[in-house]
């Protein structure tokens, strides 16, 4: 399953290949920004499990010839001379000032006849694994994606909602419009950081965890004999403030090359974060 | 054109819309099944559908300006002042302006050339270094004709010029003038005409209507920048005027809902894409309220400006666009 999510394309605000392969192995629902839901029973207490399935992504924004000018979502390095496809239609991403790479984007058509202004653009980045390492674009996520897909049926007493969220290269919005309708009493979250090892998030951009998220979190890593420490750094991007339920816990999966276009991260964490969410499952009370 | 003129001559900057919400409340009672307003000021026109299985849809369009507001009186009787909503200081120079109630009459000044240095001429100058002269000659005769907390909009007049139109506070009246146009007509969908407030001031009255009205998919009916002026890239230009009513992909604030724009497209006859992810309007915090929400505008020279520029023929054609859009029946 793991090679599958690695390896299926996931433009952000259109995360439908995704989700296709996300609905062979489970029922669920799609709410107006297109998050999908699995929920479980009708528990008293709300749990969200929570995670980002989209990518980096250009947006053709206008078309001149064979140059289609493009929007980035996301914060990844792109590189220029990249090949970025539109499903079915490639090019090779240039700036229009090489000194200046990340600004007036554009890419340059291998052929002509492309016309789909609004068409998500991923630029095409080989995945590969050795020993126990996967080298893919989001990793973390990919690896916590998988391991939520492989706890959907433990059973719970919480009213448990498992969101595969959109959009959340474009300032987290299905995180917020997830939390709006769900209003979760707990969210679990999982991303990328930058830290060795696992972490929560504890300090961000005008948010402080509450005590209860971290009671919650260093009780069941404990328990668990799992080692996670705080995180305090607020320049990382987070999906920490849109998700803003009373007690959140966003988990911080550990990568290498934390700025690139892919990145580097232990398989181990799969069946870390597994546990994680069976304990938070269980303790639905 | 009467009452797009009363639409954009009218004072209404972000914080001080009652008249022009009471204005409209006027016009479009008789037309609607629901009319009413909320503690913030937001007001809310609703139509029912005609068809059996009729959808709800949202329109929005904001009646708030950019505007000043007066923030202190000199002891020599002129007006200090504060920007409302995004402006560039550098428009706020040598212009006519109305403030408060009485719309009494004034003009930001700026120092003669032939008093100035190169030094100061080559310097940006912020409102803070700025004064509206009323003509007052003193603090007590100033406070008698205005009072602190005043607001101040540009006093321009709308008309046409050539085949276009210009005036003040087109994002959003055009907006407004569009959904009072669509409302006087009967549509198969339910649709709620929302005249929010506060939209430059951040999406404020959108964040509330959105929470109260449940809808199957919202627009958000606005204006917005256009560069397609000599010597700019075409792929900088963002819209350009005469070319239809702009659909917006992406913005600052909203990725927008790919069925509901692929529907907007599909009523239009003539349209554009917005070629520029920069901006936000009312889609932003609409759609973050779990409604299907995209945007369409009114390309418009010179936004946020004393004077903007519009073509007529885009105005037509966006409310031809709507008014089908109103009548789809797949959601």
């Amino acid at each position: 399953m793991l090679d599958m999510l690695c390896q299926i394309p996931c433009a952000c605000g259109n995360e439908e290949t995704i989700k296709k392969y996300i609905k062979t192995k489970t029922d669920g629902y799609e709410d107006s920004i297109g998050n999908f839901i699995v929920s479980k029973n009708d528990g008293q207490k709300k749990l969200m499990i929570f995670c980002g399935i989209d990518e980096d992504t250009l947006t053709a924004m206008s078309i001149d010839g064979k140059k289609v000018y493009v929007t980035h979502q996301g914060t990844q390095k792109l590189p220029l001379g990249s090949l970025v496809s539109f499903g079915g239609y490639t090019g090779v991403l240039q700036a229009k000032d090489a000194a200046k790479p990340d600004k007036d984007l554009y890419v340059d058509m291998l052929t002509g006849g492309f016309e789909n202004i609004g068409a998500a653009g991923i630029v095409c980045a080989e995945y590969t694994t050795e020993e126990n390492v996967i080298f893919t674009k989001d990793a973390a996520e990919k690896i916590a994606v998988c391991a939520m897909l492989e706890c959907i049926d433990l059973k719970t007493d919480y009213d448990a909602s498992f969101v595969f969220g959109v959009q959340s290269k474009n300032n987290n919005k299905g995180a917020i419009v997830a939390t709006r309708e769900i209003e979760p009493d707990f969210v679990l979250s999982f991303e990328k950081t930058k830290s060795e090892g696992l972490t929560y998030k504890a300090v961000g951009k005008g948010f402080v965890i509450s005590s209860a998220a971290k009671e919650k979190i260093e009780r069941i890593c404990d328990k668990l004999d799992i080692e996670i420490k705080p995180e305090a750094d607020s320049e990382q991007p987070s999906c920490v403030q849109a998700l803003g339920a009373p007690n959140t816990v966003v988990v911080g999966i550990p990568v290498r090359f934390f700025d690139e276009i892919r990145q580097a991260c232990d398989i181990k964490y799969k069946d870390i974060i597994k546990k994680i969410i069976k304990a938070f499952l269980e303790e639905g009370k | 054109m009467e009452l797009l003129k009363w639409l954009s001559e009218s004072a209404g900057a972000s914080g001080d819309e009652n008249k022009i919400s009471d204005f409209i409340a006027g016009e479009v009672t008789r037309y609607c099944d629901k009319v009413f307003k909320d503690n913030m000021g937001n007001l809310y026109c609703f139509k029912q559908g005609t068809a059996e299985n009729a959808k709800t849809i949202m329109l929005a369009a904001h009646t708030d300006e950019v505007g000043l507001i007066i923030s202190s009186v000199t002891d020599d009787g002129f007006l200090k002042f504060r920007t409302v909503g995004g402006i560039d200081e550098s428009v706020l120079l040598a212009k006519r302006v109305r403030i408060g109630e009485n719309k009494m009459l004034g003009v930001t000044g700026v120092k003669a050339v032939h008093l100035s240095t190169t030094e100061e001429r080559e310097k940006k100058i912020s409102c803070a270094d700025m004064y509206i002269d009323i003509g007052a000659t003193n603090k007590q005769e100033a406070l008698k004709l205005v009072k602190i907390g005043d607001y101040a909009t540009f006093d321009t007049e709308f008309e046409k010029i050539g085949s276009l139109l210009k005036g003040k506070a087109f994002d959003d009246r055009l907006g407004c003038f569009i959904l009072i146009n669509l409302l006087k007509k009967a549509h198969k969908n339910s649709v709620w005409y929302c005249f929010t407030v506060q939209e430059e001031l951040g999406l404020r009255g959108a964040a509330v209507v959105s929470r109260r009205i449940k809808a199957d998919a919202a627009v958000a009916v606005e204006c917005t920048t256009c560069l397609d002026l000599p010597g700019v890239d075409k792929d900088k230009t963002s819209t350009v005027v005469g070319l239809g009513p702009a659909l917006t992909i992406v913005d600052g604030a909203t990725y927008t809902n790919t069925l509901i724009r692929t529907k907007l497209k599909e009523a239009a006859d003539k349209f554009q894409y917005k070629n520029l992810a920069a901006g936000g309007n009312d889609a932003g915090a609409i759609h973050l309220n779990n409604i299907k929400t995209a945007a369409v505008s009114i390309p418009a020279r010179y936004i946020h400006s004393p004077v903007c520029v519009v073509d007529e023929a885009d105005v037509e054609e966006c409310i031809k666009m709507l008014d089908k859009f109103l009548d789809t029946e797949e959601f």
